[in-house]
C-alpha cells in the first residue's frame, strides 16, 4: 500500500502545481484589481506605485515563482478586497461551504439510492414513471432556477423557510455549525435541496441502471433458486455491486460541490467558499482567487484517493498493484 | 466533551433569544458588503453611504442637497487659503470622548496623509490648526473653492480613540493594511456600532446622545447584503428585509403592487456619457488606417446626430430618465440649464452627409466596449447605439466585458469609444468631472481629448474663488465641450429602492441612506 500511496502523492503535487500555473496565467484577464481598490479620481502615478508595490506589474513567470515560495511556507497571501490573510478568510469560510455540501450529499444519498433501487426492483409501475420524469427535470434545470423557485415557493408565498443567509451559528472552537439552531436548521434545507438536486437525480438514475443490470447476472439468479429472500438478494447482494459506480461518481461530484458551490451560494447569499470566489473574480482580489484554486485541486486530489481507496473496502477482490482500478467487479 | 456542553448551552441560548426582528428594527440589505468601518480606508460610495449614518462631518447636505452644519456651526474664509471653523459643542463621540478641535485636527491630518486612501478630496489640505477649543483652521495649499464639499465627506474620529489603539495613521486597505478602526467604530453619529461581521451582518444601534433630533424611530440596524438582485427582492418580499438598495429596475411595479411593499424610483448624480479615443493615431477596432477618424469633429458630430435619445429613455431605460446633454446632473454644481440645449438634432440623413464632409462618404468601422454590469441596463443601451451607428454606416463592434476588465482596458486607452460615468460624490461639484474627464491628462481622459481653450476656462475655474462666477465659469466649460462632441451625454442613472410601506425614507441624488433622514413608523 505504501507506494501506491507514495505514488500518488507526488501525482498530486505535479497536478497542483500545474493548476497554479494555469490559474496564473488566467489572471490576466480578470482585470486589473487597482481599479477597484482605489477611488476614481485617484492619479495615475498612485496607481503605478501601488501597482508596483504589489507585484503586479513583474512578468507572469516572477509573480508565479514568489507565490509558490510563499505558499510552501504556508503564507497565502492578503486579499485585496477586505486586507484579511488569504488563509484566515478561507478559514472562516470553509465549515458554511462544507456543511452544505455534506447535507446536499447526505439528502441526494437517502433518497436518491432507495429510489434507485425502488425503481430498478419495479422495472414498470407508476411510482417508477414518477421518479424517471422527476428525475429527468432535477436533472435538466440548472440550479439557479431550482433555488429561485425554491425561494419563490417556501419564502415568498408560503412564508415557511428563509431566502438568504445562514440563520444563527454556533461556534465550537474553529468550526461554525448551523445545525445546532433551529434558524441555521431552517436556512440548510432550501439550499441543501438546490445543491443537492443533481446529485439525487444522478444517483437514481445510476442505481437503478446498475441494479438493472446487476439483478439479470447469474449469481441472483442461483441466490433466487436457493430459496433466498428479496429483500437480502436486493439490498445485501444486488446494492453492493451497484455502489462501485455510485462511490466513484460521488467522489467526483463532492469535489465539484465543494468548488462550485457557487450559483447555490450566490441565490441563497450563503457565506461560504463560493460566494468568496465569485465575490474575488468580480474584485480582481489575485491572492484570493489563486489559494482557493490550488486549494480547490488539493482537495480532487484528496478526494478521489479516498474514492479509490475505498473500492479496497467494497471489493475485497481488487489488488492494490492495479491501483486506479475504478469499474465493475464482476 | 466540557467544551461542547457549554457550546451546545450557548447555542440553545441563543435560539431561545435569537433576535426576533421588532417593530423598530430596520433590516437593510444592499449589493455588496463595505469593505471597512474605518471611513479613511477606501473612497468608496457604499462605505460613505453606511459610515454617514455611524460618523459625521463638519458639513453635512440637507435635504435639497445644500451643505448645512453639521459638527461646525459656523465658518469663514479669514484669507483666500485659510478656513475657519466654529465648532458644535456639547457633542460625545459613542465611548462618551468628548469632541473638541484635537479630534479634527488629527482627523483631518489622518485623512490627508500621503499614504491615505482618501487623498483625492483632501489633497488640497496644507495643514490643520487648532485655534481653541471650539475653533479650527484649515490651511489649503492654494485657494480651493470647494473646501466644504469635499469635507462634507470627511468623517471625524476621536483623536484619543485613535491613539488608544495605535490608529493615528491611517491604514491602506490597497496595501493590505488593516487596522483597530477597520472593525470598530466610534463616530458622532445617530447610529453606534454593536458589532460586525464582514460579509455576513453588521449590527447598529441608535446612539440615544445623538446632538441632533432624532425623528427616525429606528433602534437597531443590521446591514446584510445579498449579491444576488432576485434574492434581495425576495428577500424583501417574503418579509426577511425592511429596505433594500437597489432593487432591480425591472422589479418596480411588482414591488408597489405586493402588499406591504413599496418602490421609490429616483434618478442620482451618476451620469453616463460616451468617450472618444481622439488622440490615438490609428483606432484599434476600425479599418481606417493611418488616421483616427474620431479626431474630426464632423465625425463625432454625425455619430452625436445617429443617436435617438428619446429613444434610448424610453425604451431602453423603460422611461425611467430623461435625455440630458448637460454631463451632469442638476444636484451637481455647475450644472446649468443653458446646457440642456442639445448641441445638435436627431438626424440621420445630416449624420450621413457629416461623415461624408469628413472624407468618410461610405462610413467605417468602429470598436465599442461596455461593462456588463455596474451599470443600469449598460449592455443593453450599448447595443441600441451600436444598431443606431450602424444606420448611418459605421460599422459598430460592441464588446461586451466583467467590469474589472473593462476598467483596465478603459485606462489602458485601448478603446475606441466607451461608456463612461461619473458622479461628481461626494462633492456635487463638478469640478470634478472636469479635471478628470475633460482636461487635457485627467485620470479618466485616457481617450486623450484635449482641447486649450477648455483647459484654460478649467484653469480659470480652479483659480475663480467667487462661487458665483465660478459655476458661471463651469457652465461656460461644459458648454464648449458640449459644442466640440468632446463626449456624448446620455443620462443620469435611475434607481429604485424598495421597502415596507411603514417606513419613509428619502432616496437622496447622491445615491446615500441616510436612516437619520428616514421614518420607521
Amino acid at each position: 500500500m505504501l507506494p501506491f500511496l507514495l505514488k500518488r502523492l507526488f501525482q498530486a503535487l505535479i497536478v497542483m502545481l500545474v493548476v497554479a500555473l494555469v490559474a496564473f496565467s488566467l489572471f490576466r484577464y480578470v482585470g486589473d484589481p487597482i481599479n477597484n481598490m482605489v477611488g476614481e479620481e485617484v492619479g495615475n502615478e498612485y496607481r503605478q506605485q501601488l501597482r508596483e508595490e504589489l507585484g503586479l506589474s513583474d512578468p507572469i513567470l516572477v509573480q508565479f515563482t514568489s507565490f509558490v515560495q510563499r505558499i510552501a511556507v504556508g503564507d497565502f497571501g492578503v486579499s485585496f478586497r477586505n486586507a484579511v490573510p488569504v488563509s484566515e478568510l478561507l478559514m472562516e469560510r470553509l465549515p458554511a461551504t462544507l456543511e452544505l455540501v455534506m447535507c446536499a450529499t447526505i439528502l441526494a444519498l437517502l433518497i436518491g439510492i432507495p429510489f434507485g433501487v425502488y425503481s430498478g426492483i419495479h422495472r414498470r409501475g407508476l411510482l417508477t414513471g414518477i421518479v424517471q420524469v422527476v428525475s429527468l427535470a432535477g436533472l435538466s434545470l440548472p440550479s439557479f432556477v431550482v433555488g429561485i423557485l425554491l425561494i419563490l415557493l417556501f419564502s415568498v408565498q408560503l412564508g415557511w423557510l428563509p431566502s438568504y443567509g445562514r440563520g444563527e451559528v454556533v461556534k465550537l472552537g474553529d468550526w461554525s455549525t448551523g445545525l445546532l439552531t433551529l434558524s441555521g436548521l431552517k436556512s440548510l434545507i432550501l439550499p441543501s435541496i438546490t445543491l443537492g438536486l443533481f446529485q439525487m437525480t444522478l444517483i437514481m438514475r445510476l442505481v437503478r441502471a446498475e441494479m438493472l443490470e446487476v439483478l439479470r447476472t447469474d449469481y441472483i439468479k442461483f441466490s433466487r433458486a436457493r430459496g433466498l429472500s428479496d429483500k437480502v438478494i436486493h439490498f445485501k447482494l444486488a446494492l453492493k455491486n451497484t455502489l462501485i459506480p455510485v462511490v466513484t461518481i460521488m467522489g467526483l461530484q463532492i469535489g465539484s460541490l465543494i468548488a462550485f458551490a457557487i450559483v447555490t451560494e450566490t441565490v441563497f447569499q450563503w457565506p461560504g467558499m463560493g460566494l468568496l470566489f465569485i465575490q474575488a473574480i468580480n474584485f480582481g482580489d489575485v491572492p484570493v482567487m489563486a489559494c482557493y484554486l490550488v486549494l480547490i485541486s488539493l482537495m480532487f486530489v484528496a478526494i478521489n484517493l479516498i474514492v479509490d481507496l475505498l473500492y479496497y473496502a467494497i471489493d475485497p477482490r481488487l489488488d492494490w498493484n492495479s491501483a486506479a482500478a475504478g469499474g465493475h467487479a464482476k | 466533551m466540557k467544551r461542547l456542553k457549554s457550546s451546545l448551552a450557548v447555542a440553545l441560548s441563543v435560539a431561545a433569544f435569537a433576535p426576533v426582528a421588532n417593530a423598530k428594527d430596520l433590516r437593510w440589505s444592499h449589493s455588496a458588503d463595505i469593505t471597512s468601518m474605518d471611513p479613511n480606508a477606501h473612497y468608496s460610495t457604499i462605505n460613505g453611504s453606511f459610515l454617514g449614518n455611524v460618523y459625521e462631518s463638519l458639513v453635512r447636505y440637507d435635504k435639497q442637497m445644500k451643505l448645512e452644519p453639521a459638527l461646525a456651526t459656523s465658518w469663514e474664509r479669514i484669507d483666500e487659503n485659510t478656513w475657519r471653523f466654529k465648532l458644535r459643542e456639547g457633542v460625545r463621540f459613542h465611548n462618551g470622548n468628548p469632541f473638541t478641535a484635537d479630534d479634527v485636527v488629527a482627523t483631518l491630518l489622518r485623512a490627508s496623509e500621503e499614504n491615505s486612501a482618501y487623498r483625492p478630496a483632501t489633497f488640497w489640505i496644507a495643514d490643520v490648526k487648532k485655534v481653541d477649543e471650539y475653533t479650527v483652521d484649515v490651511l489649503s495649499t492654494k485657494p480651493h473653492a470647494t473646501a466644504l464639499n469635499d469635507l462634507s465627506g470627511v468623517f471625524i474620529m476621536d483623536k484619543e480613540w485613535l491613539t488608544e489603539h495605535g490608529a493615528l495613521k491611517s491604514a491602506n486597505m490597497a496595501k493590505g493594511e488593516k487596522s483597530y478602526v477597520s472593525d470598530n467604530a466610534n463616530g458622532t453619529g445617530p447610529f453606534k456600532l454593536v458589532q460586525r461581521r464582514p460579509d455576513v451582518e453588521t449590527h447598529l444601534t441608535v446612539n440615544p446622545d445623538w446632538w441632533d433630533k432624532a425623528e427616525h424611530g429606528i433602534t437597531n440596524v443590521f446591514y446584510r447584503p445579498i449579491t444576488s438582485g432576485s434574492t434581495r427582492v425576495s428577500a424583501l418580499l417574503s418579509g426577511e428585509i425592511d429596505l433594500i438598495t437597489p432593487a432591480p429596475l425591472q422589479d418596480e411595479a411588482r414591488l408597489n403592487q405586493a402588499d406591504g411593499i413599496k418602490a421609490l424610483a429616483g434618478n442620482n448624480t451618476r451620469f453616463y456619457m460616451l468617450n472618444f479615443n481622439v488622440a490615438a493615431p490609428e483606432l484599434k477596432d476600425s479599418n481606417i488606417k493611418g488616421k483616427n477618424p474620431l479626431a474630426s469633429v464632423k465625425v463625432r458630430q454625425a455619430l452625436y446626430q445617429a443617436i435617438d435619445f428619446k429613444l434610448l429613455t424610453s425604451k431602453i431605460m423603460r422611461g425611467t430618465s430623461k435625455p440630458s446633454a448637460a454631463f451632469v446632473a442638476p444636484e451637481v454644481q455647475g450644472y446649468g440649464s443653458r446646457l440642456e440645449q442639445p448641441p445638435a438634432s436627431y438626424d440621420v440623413n445630416a449624420a450621413k452627409s457629416l461623415l461624408a464632409e469628413a472624407g468618410y462618404p461610405d462610413g467605417f468601422e468602429l470598436g465599442l466596449e461596455c461593462p456588463n454590469e455596474g451599470y443600469v441596463n449598460g449592455e443593453q443601451m450599448c447595443q441600441a447605439v451600436a444598431a443606431m451607428w450602424g444606420k448611418i454606416g459605421v460599422k459598430t463592434k460592441l464588446t461586451i466585458t466583467p467590469y474589472s476588465n473593462y476598467a483596465k482596458r478603459v485606462l489602458s486607452k485601448e478603446l475606441d469609444v466607451f461608456l463612461n460615468a461619473w458622479a461628481n460624490t461626494p462633492q456635487l461639484d463638478a469640478f470634478s468631472l472636469l479635471n478628470n474627464v475633460i482636461r487635457t491628462g485627467g485620470t479618466w481622459n485616457p481617450g486623450g481629448y484635449s482641447n486649450s481653450k477648455i483647459d484654460a476656462l478649467i484653469g480659470q475655474v480652479q483659480a475663480e474663488q467667487n462661487m458665483e462666477r465660478r459655476i458661471d465659469l463651469i457652465v461656460d466649460t461644459l458648454a464648449a465641450y458640449q459644442q466640440d462632441f468632446g463626449g456624448i451625454s446620455l443620462f443620469t442613472e435611475p434607481f429604485v429602492w424598495g421597502m415596507k410601506k411603514n417606513l419613509d425614507i428619502i432616496p437622496a441624488a447622491d445615491g446615500r441612506v441616510r436612516l437619520y433622514w428616514a421614518k420607521l413608523n
